[in-house]
């Protein structure tokens, strides 16, 4: 099968933190949770998905394209969302996506407008008067609005009431189900990854502490939660 | 190239209310040098470097200011086009301050050294926004013409009067140097897009 997201070794290292070897695959439609505690290098990874940052050995190949040296056709076909989303906050929601959507030949204005329908953000309204919730929502539809085939993620939930957090699993859920979108998402709620994640990527300290899908782990580990399983395997790592 | 006119017609709705403030300020200095050569001389010199700061500060510090940089960054844009669009922006603006009023002047000439003299002025404000994240970047420029090109001028006449001269000689052909400062201003940018391209992806 031809994988979306594929690394080998991929590693990188800062002045007093390093970053892998790191060895992953993702399928399409299949949804990769990347957990671990501030400064665990959930955010790298991403960086480095995204092409933002240049690994220091080892390769990325997203859509078998390394990510820093096609960053222009791997973007063309996937979004990305970052951990604290910016947006021009004098336009309304609908210019805003109007903007975004010029990026791109496939962007596809009937799904933007059904998405902000869906979610009841009000698009004629300047973003800075919509709420946390509604721009963290009108922020993921700015990253999907041109069908992409990979959804790259950081912490998209945090700081959202429950009820906000519930709609966007969901949406998320259903566009790796029938749209076939491969997602990698870091979170440090693992209740999220709980509910989404099919596969599981633990990092502490820059390092893999499991790498495995979730059913694996729940079995592996047989406790429920992924908080738990993490706690428990860096437990054990500590010991061995 | 529609994701670099989309960001430069962004621009133009984001800041045509400061940039028909200063076109109109240009109308007016115009219509006074029928008035008052001399006065309305110094006027434009002071708007055009208004223009040049201005210019650089909306299109490029702002998005580093308000990080909305890294969206744009996240985009599918090449960094590299990214900066240019910003430069072409900055360069629409100021060359519709300049030359809408400026057709009135009745004097080509003259009308194309201000020209040069204002998109130079906003290449060299722009420069350092693109190439530092530091938030005094666009006051370089200004500050070396107050801190170092003024008293070097004195310090020049004073203690090298050969050099001074060969300065002075310079300034008595201002096409040649309107010329010069067009011609430099495209490759300012260009090395300055590559130079940002470069570090974007570390």
């Amino acid at each position: 099968m031809n994988m979306t997201i594929q690394t080998r070794n991929l590693s990188k290292g800062f002045d007093d933190f390093q970053l892998g070897p790191l060895n992953i695959k993702v399928a399409p439609g299949e949804i990769l949770g990347v957990m671990g505690p501030n400064g665990a290098g959930k955010t790298t990874l991403l960086r480095l998905l995204w092409g933002f940052l240049r690994p220091d050995s080892g390769e990325a190949t997203i859509f078998g394209l390394q990510p820093h040296l096609d960053q222009l056709k791997i973007r063309l076909r996937a979004g990305y969302l970052p951990e604290n989303p910016r947006f021009y906050d004098a336009m309304s929601a609908m210019s805003f996506l109007q903007f975004i959507g010029n990026f791109y030949e496939t962007w596809d204005r009937d799904r933007t407008d059904r998405l902000l329908a869906e979610f009841e953000i009000q698009s004629d309204q300047p973003i800075r008067n919509l709420s946390k919730g509604n721009r963290a929502k009108l922020a993921i539809i700015a990253a999907t609005g041109h069908w992409p085939g990979l959804l790259i993620l950081d912490e998209p939930t945090s700081g959202l009431d429950p009820l906000i957090r519930v709609d966007i699993l969901g949406f998320l859920r259903r566009l790796a189900k029938h749209d076939k979108t491969s997602i990698v998402l870091s979170s440090h709620i693992s209740d999220d990854l709980d509910r989404l994640a099919d596969t599981v990527l633990m990092l502490n300290a820059g390092q893999p502490v499991e790498y495995a899908p979730a059913a694996v782990l729940h079995t592996k580990y047989n406790l429920d939660r992924l908080e738990a399983i993490f706690l428990d395997a860096l437990g054990t790592q500590h010991h061995s | 190239m529609r994701s670099e006119l989309n960001i430069i017609r962004r621009d133009w709705s984001e800041f045509n209310r400061p940039v028909l403030m200063l076109t109109v300020a240009m109308f007016v200095t115009v219509f006074l040098t029928r008035l008052s050569p001399d006065f309305s001389r110094g006027l434009l010199a002071g708007l055009m470097i208004s223009a040049g700061y201005g210019y650089a500060q909306f299109c490029f510090f702002t998005e580093r200011q308000r990080r909305t940089l890294d969206l744009l960054l996240s985009l599918p844009i090449r960094p590299q086009n990214l900066v240019l669009s910003k430069y072409a922006s900055a360069y629409s603006m100021t060359l519709f301050t300049v030359n809408v009023p400026g057709v009135f002047l009745g004097n080509a000439r003259e009308l194309f050294l201000i020209n040069a003299a204002a998109i130079f002025m906003a290449t060299l404000c722009m420069t350092p926004t693109v190439l530092s994240e530091k938030p005094w970047a666009t006051q370089v420029p200004i500050w070396i013409f107050v801190l170092v090109v003024f008293p070097a001028k004195t310090l020049l006449a004073q203690h090298f009067p050969a050099a001074y001269a060969m300065l002075a000689a310079a300034g008595s052909y201002p096409m040649l140097l309107a010329t010069s400062a067009l011609v430099l201003s495209p490759m300012v940018a260009v090395v300055a897009a590559l130079a940002f391209a470069r570090r974007s992806c570390s």
